[in-house]
């Protein structure tokens, strides 16, 4: 009995405690690791995950996979750096940005459901086509003329608090609500946990389908502003790193309470873990490359805990 | 029924238990099994029945108890103990790959290798085909694909393979659940063609009948307990039911309700598609109408074609006088016609939804108000409580999820997500399969009210006395084409079978 209930706590608990574990061993070894400075710090690298992430849950939990979100963020983020760089205003090489991102994740939402090519193979498609107009567009060189409002994204702050921190509240808050408290979000769950069933329920799968990668693709383009505010100049080859990362971040999540459920807070919980891994082993001056091999760990770690003892 | 064997027990267990968390799943279990008998398991859901029997195959590990084979003390953790100890579990789903050829499938991992590791293709295959028709299956090409299988072609074939691995104790878990009575029949044929060959038949059955059909002996669960065992020539199926539920037997069918001939509910004329073709027939307010038919008569493509599953090609349906049209399900459900469908597992339901998210699913846009489309959540809650209430659903609360529950429970929730709408013809399709005698005459009333009260019901089964019973009249399919309509009390099983076959003319 004693045993059935440890096991069920280590499924439910597993990811939280370690994240508790990993912040725990930071302290100790480094204690300038544990200050408002360095939480702060961490929320500024994790802001660009956090909402690819998001992105990414949008996909998973409506029972497909979006490979085109990396790429897709590098082509929105350099087109508004482009536009700035031409005179724009922030605001509207943002909205360009959005916009492009929009226009992706549409047509991703088109290809799969109209077309129907899976989601893997689609998203694989457009992505590739998003990196090589990337290219086209910069000719491979960095794009700069980026003004101080788009800068202060990714380093300002209002009240004090930074503007990376504000923008992971947000967009918390509006997902969250959005998947557990309105019907689109739940359809979303419906139709990636059983098509068929809610087809005969009378749901509208292809829309919802569509609407699914276009709020993916609409995120993709947010993430992909932020990433260039916070390198300071349009770089091509900024966005499709943080694909895997993304995947890794949201599968993290479904390992949090639930196993093998998608949600926001999940992803959120992902994305701190890993940017705090990455943060702690830098402040700890641990050689770059050790990065991966900490982060693939916690994640294998993680999901296995998560999914123990589900055979037997 | 020769017991020849009877006085040797090939396997024998004692007090087994079993705790899953929260639930005593067995409870000192005792049972033993004679050489060449078959011996049927009954239960309502839930009692323990799949539990025990998957323990018997390794694949659940018991808490506690002892197992004899051949009355030497064994232990079985794992599915390759129970295979080497000559037991064989026949999955529900067959663990087939579909993919794969015939006599691949058949000699999986074990294809008659050359001593340098070559299959050598041309013995498996001859083998196989002996083993096929060995089983009545010589028709079938062991080079063709197993996804050309019908589900009872499939069952006996499963068999087969595990007779061929020398499996002495066979264990079937609701083998005819998806079976049409012809198919049954084939595989009633091998399993008492095994039985003369000495193999012990463990199956576990929902279909009452079956057992005195095949039977020797039966045991009966109930909350995780052995209550009885018996010969079946000792016992009637009251008895079994009673021991199964504990309670005395009622009417197994409820009344049915006088249909008012005058008041037509339901006009369809000419109706066809790819699937069925030039269906006529009215329906009367108040009644049941029940279709019946063999698989490929056309009664599942019927029940689609009608809900806007399947696509219309010509023909008219008139609801209440009224002349409908509808492109798809979802224009379909808008006009009141709603489909239970076959596999309430796939089809009815969102295992990973709890009952209240079930249940509202079909109504949800309905129950959110605001800007940002809040969903109502103490309306929806209050929704499925009064459901839960109302067909008494077992679920510890309504937050559960449904794939917890039992499958007659499950069933409640499919019924409970349509009935939450304004529904004006219900068509349900096998709404009892795989279901509990209790829970299945809850269901048949639950139906009746509806029709007292003006839904228009149309009940597709493929168990000749359930449609009898239920239904007021029945229409039977046949080769795509409705053969005929019969009325409920002027009709009998013998007559029904012969239109099914084809035979209308008396």
């Amino acid at each position: 009995m004693s045993n059935e209930f440890l096991i069920s706590f280590i499924r439910k608990y597993a990811t939280l405690t370690s994240l508790i574990v990993v912040i725990c061993i930071f302290s100790l070894a480094e204690p300038r690791f544990f200050s408002l400075t360095n939480f702060f710090n961490i929320t500024r690298q994790i802001t660009v995950l956090f909402i690819l992430g998001v992105a990414e849950t949008y996909a998973l939990i409506s029972g497909e996979i979006d490979l085109s979100i990396g790429w897709v963020a590098g082509l929105a983020g350099i087109l508004a750096v482009g536009a700035q760089a031409d005179g724009s205003s922030t605001l509207v090489a943002i909205l360009i940005a959005l916009t492009v991102g929009l226009f992706f994740g549409l047509c991703n939402g088109f290809i799969v459901t109209i077309m129907g090519i899976e989601s893997f193979i689609a998203t694989l498609g457009l992505g590739q086509i998003a990196y090589g107009l990337t290219f086209l567009y910069t000719k491979g060189a960095p794009v700069i003329g980026l003004k101080q409002s788009f800068l202060k994204l990714a380093s300002g702050k209002i009240f004090n608090i930074p503007i990376p921190l504000l923008i992971i509240i947000a967009i918390f808050l509006i997902t969250d609500y959005h998947l557990r408290n309105t019907s689109s979000g739940r359809f979303f769950y419906a139709i990636g946990y059983n098509a068929e069933a809610s087809l005969m329920s009378g749901l509208n799968i292809k829309i919802l389908k569509i609407l699914s990668f276009t709020i993916t693709g609409l995120l993709s383009g947010m993430g992909g502003v932020l990433v260039m505010a916070r390198l300071g100049s349009g770089q091509p080859t900024a966005g499709p790193g943080y694909l895997l990362n993304a995947i890794a971040v949201a599968y993290l999540g479904a390992s949090v309470f639930k196993e093998g459920e998608f949600h926001i807070f999940g992803t959120l919980v992902g994305a701190v873990l890993i940017g705090t891994i990455i943060n702690g082993l830098t402040i700890l001056n641990v050689q770059y490359y050790y990065q991966f091999i900490a982060t693939g760990l916690v994640l294998l770690i993680a999901v296995g805990l998560a999914s123990m003892g589900r055979k037997k | 029924m020769s017991l020849q064997n009877q006085t040797t027990t090939v396997l024998k267990v004692s007090n087994i238990s079993k705790r899953f968390p929260g639930v005593q799943a067995l409870l000192d279990v005792n049972f033993s099994l004679y050489k060449g008998e078959i011996h049927a398991i009954a239960g309502e859901n839930g009692a323990g029945k799949s539990t025990f029997v998957k323990t018997l195959a390794g694949l659940i590990k018991k808490d506690s108890g002892t197992i004899m084979r051949n009355n030497v003390s064994v232990k079985i953790n794992t599915n390759l103990d129970a295979t080497k100890l000559g037991i064989s579990f026949v999955h529900q789903d067959f663990g087939l790959i579909s993919e794969m050829k015939i006599a691949e499938n058949f000699y999986l991992g074990r294809n008659f290798p050359t001593k340098k590791g070559k299959i050598q293709w041309h013995i498996t295959y001859s083998e196989t085909s002996v083993w096929l028709s060995k089983f009545g299956l010589s028709k079938i090409n062991p080079r063709e694909p197993t996804s050309t299988f019908s589900s009872a072609q499939a069952q006996i074939f499963t068999i087969a393979k595990a007779f061929s691995r020398n499996a002495e104790i066979l264990i079937l878990d609701e083998p005819t659940a998806s079976l049409t009575s012809e198919e049954k029949d084939i595989l009633f044929h091998s399993l008492l063609h095994m039985k003369d060959q000495g193999i012990s038949i463990v199956f576990i059955t929902h279909k009452l009948e079956e057992i005195s059909e095949i039977a020797d002996r039966v045991t009966v669960m109930r909350d995780g307990k052995v209550v009885n065992t018996s010969y079946v020539k000792d016992i009637t199926v009251n008895d079994i039911i009673r021991f199964m539920t504990g309670k005395e037997v009622g009417a197994k069918y409820p009344k049915c309700n006088l249909a008012l001939k005058d008041d037509i509910a339901l006009q369809i004329r000419h109706l066809t598609s790819r699937k069925v073709k030039n269906i006529s027939f009215d329906i009367y307010k108040k009644e049941i109408f029940g279709i019946i038919g063999l698989v490929g008569s056309g009664r599942t493509e019927f029940a689609r074609l009608l809900c806007g599953v399947d696509p219309l090609e010509s023909g008219e349906i008139k609801l209440f006088n009224k002349s409908i049209k509808f492109h798809n399900i979802r224009e379909a459900i808008e006009n009141g016609i709603c489909l239970v469908p076959e596999d309430r597992r796939i089809q009815g339901l969102i295992m990973n939804f709890s009952v209240c998210e079930n249940t509202t699913l079909a109504i949800l846009k309905r129950l959110c108000y605001g800007f940002l489309s809040h969903i109502d959540k103490r309306k929806e809650r209050k929704i499925t409580q009064g459901f839960v209430d109302k067909f008494s659903i077992k679920a510890q609360n309504i937050d559960q999820k449904v794939k917890f529950l039992s499958g007659g429970n499950q069933q409640k929730v499919v019924l409970s997500k349509w009935l939450s709408r304004k529904v004006k013809m219900l068509v349900l399709d096998e709404v009892t399969k795989g279901i509990d005698v209790a829970t299945k005459t809850e269901i048949y009333k639950i139906l009746n009210k509806l029709a007292e009260k003006g839904m228009i019901i149309i009940m597709i089964s493929s168990e000749v006395p359930e449609i009898l019973g239920v239904c007021n009249r029945i229409g039977i399919f046949y080769k795509r084409q409705l053969q005929g309509i019969l009325e409920a009390k002027k009709t009998n099983e013998e007559e029904i079978l012969k239109f099914m076959f084809g035979r209308s003319g008396v």
